[in-house]
Order: C-alpha cells, then sequence, then structure tokens
C-alpha cells in the first residue's frame, strides 16, 4: 500500500488536517529512543501499540467513519444491525452467542479498505445507500459469553473503530465487563450509547438515567447520547412492509415501542455528515495523542535533573577514590622501596660537579662499597632504572586493578538503577546479557592496558624525571657547590703566588720560596676538606629534596596516567551516559510544552471536542470562551 | 447429619492463621495468594463456622442467585407468595442480601448469625426502602426477615445480589452467600444463559457441591432450553442432577398472581425441605474440600516463599564466605611480619645478663649518635625498612579490602538475576534500593576495621610470645644454646662492627636482624616448620573471620533489613494439619 515509509509520510503531512503530525512523529521518536525509564520500559509494549494505532488513526483521517456494534452476547446487536440494513445481513438467533464474525456494511464506492488487516476476516456486504456513503457499520460479536475467543476478535476490531454504538439491554446495562472495554476505549472511540429492547420494559428513562449516572462514575462523558430503541420492532415492521412490497427503507410507519429509532437513523445518516465524521475523527486523535502523551509522562519520573546530578556527584567522589587507589597502589609500591631510593641517592649524590663532586663521589663510592642498599647503584644505567621500576610496578595486579575498575563501575549502575534509571539495552553487537547494566563489555581489556600505559609511561618518563630534578640545580648552583672549594683553592693559589714575589721572580728565589709553600698546600688540603665536610650535611638535605621532588614527580606522572588511561569506558562512557538521559528528559519537557500548546492552545478550534453529546455544546462553548479570555488576559500579562 | 472435619477451637485457630498470613509484595503473583487467602478466610468464616454452630436439625438455606436484572428478586417473591424483596427495573437494585427464615426455626441456625463480618438488620416492616438505603448502603449488611408462615418453613432462602455488575463489593457478596448456601437456585434469562460470569458461578456452585437448579426466566425458545439442558449444564463438571424450570416472560411481574409455573418453582425450591441432611453434607464436603485444597496451595506457595528467602540467605552467606576465602588467600600471601615480631619479643625475654647490658648501652649511644648524624645529613630521621613494608602492607591490604568488598556488593546484586522463582521481582526490588557506601563511609569503615584487627594482632602476638616463652623455658637446653648463640652474635659482630667502622653506620640492625636470622632456626627448630604455617593459617583466618564480619556489616545487612521473615514454621504446620484433617473429612 505505501511504496516507502518516506512517501507516506509526506502523504500525511498533504493531508494533516489536525496539525499534529509533526507532533506525533516526534513523539514516536521520542519513545523509540528512549530507553532509561524503568516503568516506560515495562509499558513499552502497550505504548508503541498506542503508538501504532495512533499512526494507523492518522492515516484514515480521510477514510469513512468506522462505526461497531459493540455490546454483551444477545443485547441484539445483529437484530439491530440487519434493521439499519433493512436486511437479514447477519445471523440473528436465540441462542447465545450467536454471532463469531464481524460483518461489515459498507458503500460500494468506498470500498472496505479502511478496515486495515480486519478486512479479509469480516463478512462484506456492500450497500449503495448514498445517506450512509462515509460510514462503515460493523456487526462485532460479544465480550462476555464462554466464547473467549469472540474477545479478542472484538479486541481487534476495536482498535480500528471510530464510533462505537454501544449496545445494552435493561438487564445488561451495568455488565462490568462492559465497563471496562469503555475505560479502555474511552479515548480512542466516541460512544453513542443504544438501550434495546424497549418493548420490554416500561420504565427506560430510568435506566437511561441511571446509565448516565454510572457512566459518569467511571469517567465517561456523561453526556453521552443515549437512545432506547426496539430493534426487534423495527425489524418487525421492516418485515411487514416487504410484505406489504413497500421499499423498507423510507416511508417506514414505526410504533411506539420503536423508540428512538428515527433518532438513531437520522444520526447515522444525517448528522454525521462529512465534516461530523472529520471532527469526530480529529478529535479523536487528539484524544487518543493526549491520552499516549499522559502514559508517557506518568512513567518519565520527577525531578531528572536533581536525581542526575545525585548520581553524578556520586560517580565523581567513586571515580576520584578510585584513582587515588589506583594512583597509591601504583606508587605505593615504588614510595617504599629502599633500592630505588639508594639508587636515587647514590645518582644525586655523584652528580655534583667540580671539586665538591669529586669529593662526593669519593663519599659515595665509599658508601656503596660498605653500606648494603648502594651496591648495584655505582654501574646503574637508564635501563636497569627503568627494569627496577617496571618489576616495582608489576607488584600491582592487573586482576586486582581489574576487579576494582569494575567494582566503580558496578557502583554506577547500582547508583543509577536505585535513583530509579534504566540502563539502555546494548546494540545488536553486544552479548544479550549485559542488556541490565548501563557498561560492560570491554572493561577488563581496558584495564590491562590500562597498567601497561601506566607502567610504560611511568618507566619511561622517570629517568628523564631525574635527570631533570638533578639538572633542576642547573649550572648555577653547580657553580655554588664549588664555590668555596674553588675559592680554598684560589687563595691557596694567590697565597703561593704572591709568596713568590717579595723576593723577586729569580729562580733560586722561587726554589726558596717552595719550601715554605708544603705546609700552604697542606693546609689548603685540610681546609678544602674542612669545606667539603662541611658542605656534604646541606648536600644531603639538598640530595633528599631532590628524591622527594623526582618522586612527587613520579607521583603526577603515574596520577596522569592513570587518568588518562581510565579511558573510555571508565570515564567517558558514564558522562555520555548521564549527558544522554539529561537530553531525553529535556527533550521532553519540550515535547510536552509543544503537545500542551497544541492539544489545549491555539488547536482548540481545529479540534473540537466530544462532538456527539446529547446537549448542544452551549455550555462547552462557554467554557472555551472563558478559557480564551484566560488565555487573552495571560497574553497581556506578558 | 455429617460432623465437620475440624472443632470450632480449630477452625478459630485455623481462622487466626489465615487472618495472618501474608505474601511477600511485589512477587509476581502475590495478588492472586492474596486473593485466595482471602478466599479461604472467607469460605472458612462463612460455611465452615457457621455449620459448624448450626443445630442438625436446622433448615438447609437455599441461595437464589443470578446476574443482572434478571429477576432474582421476583423470584424470590414468587417463592414465598408475598413481595418481600423489593424488586426495580434498575440494575442491582438488590445490594444488601435478604435472609428469609421461619422464626422458631432460627435458634437452630447458630441463633440467627449467618455472616460473620455483615451487618444485621432485622426488616420487620418489609415497606421500609428508606431504612435499606440508609443502613445497608456503608458497610456490608444483610436484612434478617423473619416469618411464622408454615408453607414456606423447613427452608431459608436467601436472596442474593448480582455477580456481573460493575459493583465489586456486590459480587463478593454474592460470593459469600454461594459459600453459604446448601442448595442455589440459578436464574438465568435468554440474554444472560451463557454469559462467562453467569457460567463461572453455576461452575462454582458445582464444584462446591452445592445443590443446583437453574431457572430460565423471561420465557425462551426450545433451542435455548436444549442448549442450557443439552450443553451448558453438563459441561459445569461434577455430578449430581441439575434441574432446570422454565419460566415465561411476565411483564408486570405479580408474587399474588396465581399461575402454574409459581407452583412448579416453589416446589422445586422447597424440595430441599425433604433431603435437607444429604443436601448439608455434601455442601459442607464441598466447602471442606474446596478450602483443602485452597490451603494446599496456599501451602505450597508459603514453602516456595520460605525456601527462597533461606536460599537467598544462605546464597549471601556463600557470597561472604567467599569474600573470606578470597581474603585468606590474600594475607597468606603476604609477608607475615608479625611472626618476626614474636621472635624480636622472644629474643628480648632471654637476656644476658652483662652482655646485654654492655650491648645495649652501645647501642643506645650508637643509635643516639647515629639518628641525630643521619637528621643532620639527610635532613629527616633515617626512615626505618621495617615500618615503611609494614606500611606498604597496609596500603595492599586497604586496597584489598575495599575490592573485595565491591566484589562481594557485586555478587549480591547479581543475587535476582540468579533466581526465576516467585521471588525474582521482589529480590530485583530489594537489592535495587540497597544503595552503595559512599567512598568515604566505606573508607571509614575499613579503617575502623584495620584497627580492629591491627588491635587484634597485637593480642596474637603478645599471646604466642608468652606461648613461645614458655616453650622455651620448658627446654633448659634449648635456652641455653639460644643465648650461646646470640651472645656469640653479639660479641661477634658487635667487635667486627667497631674495627671496621669505628662505631659509624647502622651496624646495629645488621647485627639485630643477623641475630634474629640465626635464632630463628632454633626457635623454629623447637616448634617445626609446620607448626608455624599452621601458626600463620590460625593468625590469618581469625584476621579472615573479622573481615567477614566487615563484609556482613557492609553487604549483607542491609539487603537482611530489607528481606521479609517469611511465615512461621509453626503457622505452615498447623495449615498443613488443617488441610490434611478437612481431606478426610471431606472424604477425597
Amino acid at each position: 500500500m505505501s511504496p516507502s515509509p518516506n512517501k507516506q509520510t509526506r502523504a500525511i503531512r498533504r493531508a494533516d488536517p489536525t496539525g499534529l503530525a509533526p507532533l506525533i512523529e516526534r513523539l514516536e521518536g521520542w519513545v523509540g529512543r528512549t530507553r532509561c525509564f524503568p516503568s516506560l520500559e515495562k509499558d513499552r509494549v502497550s505504548l508503541d501499540d498506542l503508538l501504532r494505532q495512533i499512526k494507523a488513526r492518522q492515516a484514515s483521517l480521510e477514510q469513512p467513519l468506522r462505526i461497531l456494534l459493540l455490546g454483551g452476547t444477545g443485547v441484539g446487536k445483529s437484530t439491530l444491525f440487519n434493521a439499519l440494513g433493512g436486511a437479514d445481513l447477519a445471523v440473528a438467533a436465540p441462542v447465545r452467542p450467536t454471532t463469531r464474525e464481524l460483518t461489515a456494511y459498507y458503500h460500494e464506492d468506498n470500498g472496505s479498505g479502511a478496515l486495515g488487516a480486519l478486512e479479509a476476516r469480516a463478512k462484506l456486504v456492500p450497500h449503495s445507500r448514498e445517506l450512509l456513503r462515509d460510514k462503515i457499520v460493523l456487526d462485532a460479536p460479544d465480550f462476555d459469553s464462554t466464547a473467549r475467543e469472540n474477545r479478542r476478535l472484538l479486541e481487534e476490531a476495536l482498535e480500528v473503530t471510530d464510533l462505537a454504538l454501544c449496545v445494552v439491554t435493561a438487564e445488561k446495562y451495568l455488565s462490568s465487563e462492559l465497563f471496562q472495554l469503555l475505560r479502555r476505549y474511552r479515548d480512542g472511540i466516541e460512544f453513542v450509547f443504544v438501550l434495546n429492547k424497549v418493548d420490554r420494559t416500561q420504565d427506560h428513562p430510568l435506566i437511561v438515567n441511571d446509565l448516565r449516572r454510572e457512566l459518569g462514575e467511571h469517567g465517561i462523558d456523561e453526556r453521552a447520547r443515549i437512545l432506547p430503541v426496539s430493534a426487534l420492532a423495527v425489524r418487525k415492521a421492516q418485515h411487514e412492509a416487504i410484505e406489504a412490497g413497500l421499499s423498507t427503507l423510507e416511508g417506514l410507519t414505526l410504533g411506539e415501542e420503536a423508540g428512538e429509532w428515527p433518532a438513531l437513523r437520522d444520526l447515522l445518516e444525517r448528522e454525521l455528515d462529512k465534516v461530523r465524521i472529520r471532527e469526530i475523527k480529529a478529535a479523536k486523535l487528539a484524544d487518543r495523542v493526549k491520552g499516549l502523551l499522559a502514559r508517557v509522562e506518568a512513567h518519565v519520573p520527577e525531578e531528572v535533573p536533581s536525581k542526575l546530578e545525585t548520581w553524578r556527584q556520586s560517580w565523581a567522589a567513586a571515580l576520584k577514590d578510585l584513582s587515588s587507589d589506583l594512583s597509591g597502589a601504583f606508587f605505593g609500591a615504588i614510595h617504599t622501596d629502599h633500592e630505588l631510593r639508594a639508587v636515587l641517592r647514590y645518582l644525586f649524590g655523584t652528580g655534583f660537579g667540580g671539586i665538591f663532586g669529586v669529593f662526593m663521589t669519593l663519599i659515595y663510592g665509599a658508601r656503596s662499597l660498605l653500606m648494603p642498599g648502594y651496591g648495584g647503584a655505582r654501574s646503574f644505567t637508564r635501563t636497569d632504572l627503568e627494569r627496577l621500576l617496571e618489576d616495582r610496578l608489576r607488584g600491582v595486579e592487573i586482576q586486582s586493578v581489574e576487579r576494582q575498575v569494575e567494582n566503580v563501575l558496578e557502583r554506577f549502575d547500582q547508583d543509577g538503577r536505585s535513583l530509579g534509571f534504566r540502563p539502555p539495552p546494548r546494540g545488536v553487537s553486544q552479548e544479550l546479557g549485559a542488556s541490565s547494566r548501563f557498561l560492560r563489555a570491554s572493561v577488563p581489556s581496558d584495564v590491562s592496558e590500562l597498567v601497561v600505559a601506566v607502567r610504560r609511561e611511568a618507566s619511561k618518563q622517570f629517568f628523564s624525571l631525574v635527570e631533570q630534578a638533578g639538572e633542576s640545580s642547573g649550572q648555577g648552583t653547580r657553580i655554588a657547590w664549588n664555590v668555596i672549594p674553588v675559592v680554598v683553592v684560589v687563595l691557596t693559589v694567590y697565597a703561593f703566588v704572591g709568596s713568590l714575589f717579595p723576593t723577586g721572580v729569580s729562580p733560586s728565589a722561587i726554589a726558596a720560596s717552595l719550601k715554605g709553600t708544603v705546609p700552604l698546600l697542606e693546609g689548603a688540603l685540610i681546609s678544602l676538606l674542612v669545606a667539603c665536610f662541611a658542605q656534604w650535611p646541606l648536600a644531603e638535605r639538598v640530595l633528599n629534596h631532590r628524591i622527594e621532588t623526582s618522586l612527587r614527580l613520579l607521583e603526577g606522572v603515574v596520577e596522569q596516567a592513570v587518568q588518562e588511561s581510565l579511558g573510555h569506558a571508565v570515564v567517558q562512557e558514564p558522562e555520555r551516559i548521564l549527558a544522554e538521559i539529561l537530553d531525553r528528559h529535556r527533550e521532553f519537557e519540550r515535547l510536552r510544552e509543544d503537545a500542551g500548546r497544541l492539544l489545549s492552545g491555539e488547536g482548540s478550534q481545529r479540534v473540537p471536542r466530544a462532538p456527539l453529546n446529547a446537549e448542544p455544546a452551549g455550555e462547552e462553548r462557554d467554557e472555551e470562551g472563558g478559557e480564551d479570555d484566560e488565555r487573552a488576559q495571560e497574553r497581556l500579562r506578558a | 447429619m455429617p460432623k465437620p472435619a475440624l472443632s470450632s477451637e480449630q477452625l478459630a485457630r485455623l481462622a487466626a492463621d489465615l487472618a495472618e498470613l501474608s505474601f511477600v509484595p511485589d512477587a509476581d503473583d502475590d495478588g492472586a495468594y492474596g486473593a485466595r487467602c482471602a478466599k479461604a478466610q472467607r469460605l472458612l468464616e462463612v460455611k465452615l463456622c457457621f455449620e459448624a454452630a448450626r443445630a442438625e436439625d436446622a433448615p438447609p438455606l437455599v441461595v437464589i442467585a443470578g446476574g443482572t436484572n434478571v429477576g432474582k428478586s421476583t423470584i424470590f417473591n414468587w417463592v414465598v407468595g408475598e413481595a418481600v424483596a423489593s424488586s426495580s427495573p434498575l440494575a442491582r437494585h438488590t445490594k444488601a442480601p435478604t435472609i428469609y427464615a421461619h422464626e422458631q426455626e432460627l435458634a437452630a441456625l447458630g441463633g440467627g448469625v449467618f455472616l460473620p463480618r455483615y451487618a444485621r438488620l432485622r426488616l420487620s416492616d418489609k415497606e421500609d426502602p428508606a431504612r435499606e438505603r440508609s443502613e445497608g448502603a456503608g458497610a456490608e449488611a444483610y436484612f434478617l426477615l423473619t416469618h411464622s408462615r408454615e408453607e414456606v418453613a423447613g427452608v431459608v432462602l436467601v436472596d442474593s445480589p448480582d455477580i456481573d455488575s460493575t459493583h465489586a463489593r456486590n459480587r463478593e457478596v454474592a460470593e459469600d452467600l454461594l459459600f453459604l448456601a446448601d442448595a442455589v437456585l440459578f436464574v438465568a434469562t435468554p440474554e444472560k444463559y451463557n454469559d462467562a460470569l453467569c457460567v463461572d458461578y453455576m461452575r462454582q456452585a458445582v464444584s462446591l457441591d452445592k445443590g443446583l437448579v437453574c431457572v430460565l426466566n423471561k420465557g425462551a425458545d426450545r433451542s435455548i432450553e436444549d442448549d442450557l439442558r443439552d450443553v451448558i449444564l453438563p459441561g459445569l463438571g461434577g455430578k449430581g442432577e441439575r434441574g432446570l424450570i422454565t419460566l415465561p416472560y411476565e411483564p408486570k411481574p405479580d408474587p399474588a398472581s396465581d399461575k402454574a409455573f409459581r407452583e412448579e418453582l416453589q416446589a422445586t425450591v422447597l424440595r430441599p425441605r425433604e433431603e435437607a441432611s444429604s443436601l448439608r453434607a455434601a455442601a459442607l464436603a464441598g466447602a471442606e474440600r474446596e478450602l483443602a485444597r485452597d490451603l494446599e496451595q496456599l501451602g505450597a506457595r508459603l514453602r516456595e516463599e520460605l525456601a527462597e528467602l533461606d536460599r537467598i540467605r544462605s546464597e549471601v552467606e556463600l557470597v561472604l564466605d567467599a569474600g573470606r576465602d578470597q581474603y585468606e588467600r590474600f594475607l597468606l600471601s603476604l609477608e607475615f611480619y608479625e611472626l618476626d615480631r614474636v621472635y624480636e619479643r622472644v629474643l628480648q625475654e632471654f637476656r644476658i645478663p652483662v652482655l646485654d647490658h654492655i650491648y645495649d648501652g652501645f647501642r643506645g649511644a650508637i643509635g643516639f649518635v647515629s639518628s641525630n648524624l643521619g637528621r643532620l645529613v639527610s635532613g629527616s630521621a633515617a626512615e626505618d625498612g621495617r615500618n615503611a613494608k609494614l606500611d606498604a602492607r597496609a596500603e595492599k591490604d586497604r586496597l584489598k579490602l575495599k575490592e573485595l568488598i565491591g566484589t562481594a556488593r557485586g555478587a549480591v546484586l547479581e543475587l535476582p538475576d540468579r533466581h526465576t522463582q516467585v521471588l525474582r521481582d521482589a529480590a530485583a526490588g530489594w537489592v535495587e534500593g540497597l544503595g552503595a557506601p559512599s567512598p568515604e563511609l566505606l573508607n571509614e569503615q575499613i579503617a575502623t576495621f584495620s584497627k580492629r584487627a591491627d588491635a587484634a594482632s597485637e593480642r596474637w602476638i603478645e599471646e604466642q610470645t608468652r606461648i613461645h616463652v614458655e616453650l622455651i623455658e620448658e627446654r633448659p637446653q634449648l635456652k641455653v644454646a639460644l643465648r650461646t648463640v646470640k651472645g656469640v652474635l653479639q660479641i661477634g659482630f658487635g667487635l667486627l662492627s667497631a674495627k671496621l667502622t669505628g662505631g659509624f653506620g647502622p651496624w646495629d640492625v645488621l647485627i639485630g636482624s643477623a641475630a634474629q636470622a640465626a635464632v630463628k632456626p632454633i626457635i623454629e627448630a623447637a616448634g617445626g616448620h609446620l607448626h608455624y604455617q599452621k601458626i600463620k593459617a590460625e593468625f590469618v583466618s581469625e584476621r579472615a573471620a573479622l573481615f567477614r564480619e566487615l563484609l556482613a556489616q557492609s553487604v549483607a545487612e542491609p539487603l537482611d533489613g530489607k528481606l521479609p521473615p517469611g511465615v512461621a514454621p509453626a503457622t505452615l504446620e498447623r495449615l498443613g494439619e488443617a488441610q490434611s484433617a478437612l481431606r478426610q473429612g471431606s472424604g477425597a
């Protein structure tokens, strides 16, 4: 029927007298994409069903009005149907239930295509009555007999019904099953009530009132039209007319007992004209959209943004905790390691240049001979350091990190669920079992990558960090450390040279004064040593500081590496989910606002309400007028 | 006359038990079982308790039932021959049922108390519709109408409200009356005779072994009568005869009208007089059988519920045990510093009088100098290597604890996924409400646990030290050997240290560890390697047990608080007993 959905949409737009098409499309899109609210998800099947119905109804706006005879078994639906048709179209018999199939009474020009899939299952009775041109009347089976399969057929038929002629009798007008159906379909179907078999009761006004009261109690429009008739009496009159050779439909004289049969006929033939039909269809479509919107609204939890904020905060706290735990685990392995510290101390200690450097190298050389932990430090290279570090970091088990990450993700899931959100089902490529979680699947591989990345990053950067820490002193400090030793040396040289001049520069004089320089050199050596020893504690202090600095730098590197490597699944994915849920909610708020405006505001002229009331709609118009005034005042205020 | 299977005390007990029963909310079928429970309760109160109070020669109860507006009250009036029940063209006119009994037979009917929990309105004057509206509209009530007309004596007639209207309460009252009845006069019409609700009602009457007569009111043609007689009535199942009377359509029903069908109707309705005891026996047995069936299903469901609650609890326990085992394995893989501390203390216990004093003084001096020098040289007090190791171990321990708690929580969260039984939905609800503690809270819990565990290991170290000291005291030669080795080591290393460094450097640590290393095998030899493995295992399991407590506090307790208690086993047993007694009594 429809070659492509696109074409279909365009066709709907072209024929969109209600102006609801964009709203319906948006609503459909929203329901289709939103999978984070659990109660919505639970109701998804029926929501999808409703949407499907709404779309079907939207497509059938220009099709004939589908009128269904709705009633319990034995109320005389088929008799009424026959009376409407003026012939024995459907079987009417005393044994219950009689009717087990659909009979469609339709105009031969229009065909019965408006019934959709049901067309194939209905008995088709075409006619050529001009007054019933735009209507299809359906005789349906009952809903309350022991034949349960009837009910299914009826429900299918109700899906495509625009107007239901609810046939009741004095015995069945309060049937609980009828009222269940009425409540269920009150949004989508216009009801007209026919109190049949009035020839067997004298008190039908009483019953009409009682029925009206009951309708009110069940939230169905009390002003719905209730027509007392006797279909059997009409049929009798029709039979008599046929026997008398008259046309059965026109000019039939009916007795008192036929009730308001003419009114019913008038309703079906004249009152339900093209305009009225369109009004009914549009109103019912709007009602359905409203109903769907209300359903969806009930499923969207309150205060989504604040809940999401709570969720985000708790997630941020958990993530911070995790990242500090992880870097603690990585760094703890380095921090408490004495060998590493000793190596660093050696490397830094022998890194001083100049005279002081020679002194420190001697000291650390001696230390490395005597003290444990310094042993391997003398021949330590960059690769050795990297290996050592990697070895220490290997103490952090991948499995353990994996479990920690998993726990944090689990926590995220659980927080979400306890706040009333539901994980969206995964794409087809994902495993089926994962649908109850927000995050999953890729985590373990990410974690081993994380550990490896942290290891690699830390060891790669460590040596340069060490160098950086060593060089942070720079040329200036290197000179500063050597100032005193150099001064001592310069002073010695000066004294040495100065001691030469008073006696002239003759070789013999130099030789003579050189004798006195031996104690001078001894003194110089001692003062050099004293200077170096005096500087040593200070140098140790500085070394310690450098070690701490480089370890802190390493800690920073580890932390950064951890944070970077926590990566996609651990950081980005939850953020994405939070943002998506917020997005969905915002979209819904907008949708609701627009729908509210369209359905109750400007749309009210185009979408009339309850067109088939018993009383003239004057009252209602007044109300609407009042509403209009209010709106106008609001606009003024704005 | 049949004897009820249960005595009145048993009935009272059973009623109390049923009233206390509750099903786990949110389980997938708790509504259905709640309804079944309420039904069993009503059946018990309405029929069995009533039967216990009814005298043996009391007249049977005939209930006139049917759908809305089929003319129940009209038929009632025809049977009694006067306009007792008010009939009207409006549907569900009869709200409160009318019980029509002979005044002299009332005493035999439990003093005229028919329906417990219903208000009894005495309607001596039938022309009092105002009263009906004012008193009968609120709580459930019935009218007791006494008469002194011998022609309708010997049978109690009850006019029931409809069974198919929108008023759910009417239907409940109708069901109560069905329970109460000994025989049922079911009124059908050509329009309603095959309505699902009506046929279901008749089926229930048959399954309860009530005598059933079907009245086809408002006339009908042969095909309906045949359908009813040949298809529907036999299709109800059960055994026994079901009468069928057809009444013609009366546009203006008049109870005083003298029609032939009225006599047939009256005769049929009053027939239970003759077969009162067999009718009553059958109805009682039917009710008992039904109640037994209900009790069986309730009991089965409750047992299932209880078993599942137990299973959840035991699975949580399993999760806790798994957590504990994992932690135990983890601890076993760690170094056992605590034992070293035991050795240290044991060594301190065996002082070599002069040598130790000298050594202590020497060590003290060196310690003072070296620590001050070290502080001067390195800018901070030299870090104790062992403390650093202990810190590292503590941190590792903390992370492991956190991880294990998280894993256990995850396992508990997955519990409902493993349940496909009735409690699945409810279990998901309990688990979802658990809520993970915030990281701060978790850290605090773990810190508290660490403090407790450390205190416990301190106690353990003291205890072990005492045991070891006692053990060595018992063996003098071991003590001597220990002292000798210690002395030799201390002197030897002390001399060496002095010679090499002149007292510089932290040699005392080396001496201490060397002495320990040498003495440790001696102590180990005293107890044996396996002994120390055992000691370690003991220590670890003690700590693991503490961890299990933490796990229980953090994971299991929140869930435990949400688990419903389930049915008491004693109640379940009593229900089972009542069920078998009823089953025997009803002869099934």
